[in-house]
């Protein structure tokens, strides 16, 4: 008897630890566990995941079938805003997409441009060499060889956080990437995932 | 025996490291920020590593009128941790821990820990210095956290404050002897809070919107025209007599018209800190307690807010005076009375406790020795907590001009305090820091 009564409270102790790791959930009333979650901030997992279903949704977007190797479409990356009260590293979420862009066959990225300067300078500092006695002249990239991207991808990181009637709060994240015709100005592409968290807001989330 | 003077010495120890209520060093920064003294030894970074929310706020502000913005940002990084990490997440068991020391000693046995207030300006402070450093991506984030954190005490601090107040409640109301007398003395303290307190207009629902306004200017300047009029129009609805607000409403108004070209005309929005924000000064009171049915008069020290010296009235330029847009003393003083029901309870449940131990110990000590050092103690810890972030000023007003390239910037009595040239092109927030007359720091950031 004694020991069921042992076995109990340690299962209880048990539980009430695992409840208050934070979960993932559907976000709507129904609060829907959709298994735990690291933290009440965004990690490395949120930003896999995201990226994951951003490629899949930009790819079967039906304004990209007929793009192939031959006719690929040149990518720059535009302003990606962090509008969250984190800090966040935004190459950690496009540096899966522009690489998984690449390896479709359908796009391509420039490094050679981007919002807030190039990727890489180098592009651009290489020709700054064309009238240095040092460098072999043949050698150095002719004017009018760098490619203008097609299109630019932008987006903004969202947070939200609403105070739930349980008392615990739940963390909304919100995902909108845009891929914009740099030549009409139109979006061809727009996609906004969400991720929802619920946990124990007994501080901040950074 | 020879345990008991070992405990009790010790316990004597402990007791005299509680002596300090700070108010000499809560003055030594205030002198600090009015110098400008910015050598290496002052800022030196670990000295935020003892009392880290106290000293990391008030370092960081002293970096900032040195003008070490990064410097000033890592204080505030580790001030911002130690509200999470000390403050926010500690357990059950380190709270009830610190509870009972500081019941049995004072408050400043433990390290301070800040005030609603306080977390919403420093993440406002940390974005202008991103700003001035030109980082407006991170600015962007500790703009988003004071807003954040604004949103968060509008919906937690009621809830936070009852759960206090209820808490203390209940561990006085085991001694119903004690609370009977507890509740006696609540009417002569509070009498004179309500005269201590007369001056302030302490607010209802703790907004600070001078940290809603600096937001609506950060993303102004970033671009992102339509949060800052959303944020701008918040501000200006909770001031419609504010002509200075409304005036600036309507510039920002332009901006969230679909154009493809926005108004060619740059502005300069000056921001004026004017003094001190008021400070914390300890007033005693001596109050009947009833212990084992003997009536006992003890001296009890508590808290209470004084207000400062204003800077310059206002400031001038271009013909056209700044308005006062908040005052901080009335922020200060509206969490301080939400949270006086629980200070009062914890400064009586100490002092009813410190008495109470003088008390068992006179009675089992023959030599009067022991009694006597336990009395003195008492005296000694009988302490108010005085800590506060001292740099705040006591009111923030605004001003906005035309960019013409240059400006010229008055005091109240027409003597220029600033001049300087300005790039047509850009708008500038100018925030002039001034702690009292001739003591001016001015900080000039620029849309990028």
């Amino acid at each position: 008897m004694k020991k069921s009564l042992f076995f109990m409270f340690f299962a209880l102790l048990i539980f009430s630890a695992c409840s208050s790791q934070p979960k993932y959930t559907d976000g709507k009333a129904s609060q829907k566990v959709q298994g735990d979650a690291l933290t009440l901030g965004l990690d490395r997992e949120d930003f896999e995941k995201t990226a994951e279903d951003m490629i899949q949704s930009l790819l079967n977007d039906p304004a990209f079938a007929n793009l192939n190797n031959s006719n690929r479409k040149v990518v720059a990356i535009g302003k990606i805003i962090n509008d969250t009260p984190q800090r966040i590293d935004t190459d950690k979420l496009t540096a899966k997409i522009t690489i998984a862009l690449r390896k479709s066959g359908k796009f391509i990225l420039t490094t050679a441009i981007a919002a807030g300067g190039a990727k890489d300078n180098l592009s651009h500092d290489v020709r700054d060499l064309r009238d240095n006695e040092e460098f072999n002249q043949n050698s150095i990239a002719k004017k009018g060889t760098l490619l203008a991207p097609n299109f630019s991808l932008s987006g903004k990181i969202r947070q939200d956080t609403v105070k739930l009637y349980n008392g615990k709060i739940q963390t909304e994240y919100f995902f909108h990437l845009i891929l914009t015709d740099l030549n009409s100005g139109l979006a061809f592409w727009e996609d906004e995932k969400t991720i929802n968290k619920t946990g124990k807001g007994k501080s901040v989330t950074w | 025996m020879k345990l008991f003077y070992s405990c009790f010495y010790l316990f004597v120890l402990f007791f005299l490291s509680a002596c300090s209520n700070h108010a000499n060093v809560n003055f030594f920064y205030e002198k600090a920020f009015i110098n400008k003294q910015c050598n290496e030894g002052m800022l030196a970074l670990n000295k935020a590593e003892k009392d880290t929310i106290y000293t990391g706020l008030n370092l960081a502000s002293l970096a900032r009128v040195c003008k070490d913005y990064e410097k000033s940002n890592t204080f505030f990084d580790k001030a911002e941790e130690a509200y999470k990490y000390d403050v926010d997440l500690q357990s059950d068991i380190q709270k009830t821990t610190k509870n009972f020391s500081e019941i049995l000693l004072n408050d400043t046995i433990n390290n301070y820990q800040g005030y609603f207030y306080e977390r919403i300006m420093l993440n406002t402070y940390k974005g202008l210095n991103y700003m001035s450093l030109g980082d407006f991506k991170n600015a962007r984030v500790e703009f988003n956290r004071a807003l954040y954190r604004q949103d968060r005490m509008k919906e937690y601090f009621y809830d936070y404050i009852q759960k206090a107040q209820e808490e203390y409640q209940k561990e006085l109301k085991k001694d119903k002897k004690i609370y009977a007398s507890f509740q006696q003395n609540l009417t002569p303290i509070y009498k004179q809070y309500d005269n201590l307190l007369d001056a302030f207009n302490a607010n209802k629902n703790y907004t600070n919107i001078y940290a809603t306004y600096l937001s609506a200017l950060f993303f102004f300047f970033d671009k992102d025209y339509i949060k800052a009029y959303d944020l701008l129009k918040e501000v200006a609805l909770s001031d419609i007599k504010n002509t200075q607000l409304q005036k600036q409403f309507q510039v920002f108004e332009k901006f969230t018209h679909l154009k493809t070209n926005f108004p060619q005309q740059k502005y300069i929005f000056i921001v004026y800190e004017d003094g001190f924000s008021v400070t914390k000064e300890e007033f005693h009171l001596t109050l009947p307690f009833i212990f084992n049915d003997n009536l006992a008069n003890i001296s009890v020290a508590f808290a209470y807010l004084k207000s400062r010296n204003a800077s310059y009235k206002f400031l001038q330029s271009q013909g056209e005076k700044t308005q006062n847009l908040i005052y901080f003393d009335d922020i200060i003083a509206s969490e301080f009375k939400t949270l006086l029901p629980s200070m009062v309870m914890k400064t009586l449940a100490s002092s009813a406790l410190k008495t109470s131990i003088n008390l068992a110990i006179a009675n089992n000590d023959s030599t009067g020795f022991l009694s006597f050092i336990s009395t003195v103690s008492t005296i000694l810890i009988n302490k108010a907590d005085l800590r506060m972030w001292q740099a705040l000023p006591k009111s923030a007003s605004i001003l906005m001009l035309k960019n013409e390239g240059l400006v010229k910037i008055y005091d109240n009595k027409e003597k220029i305090i600033f001049e300087d040239e300005l790039e047509k092109d850009k708008n500038y927030i100018l925030m002039i820091r001034s702690f009292m007359p001739n003591s001016n720091i001015v900080y000039k950031i620029k849309e990028q």
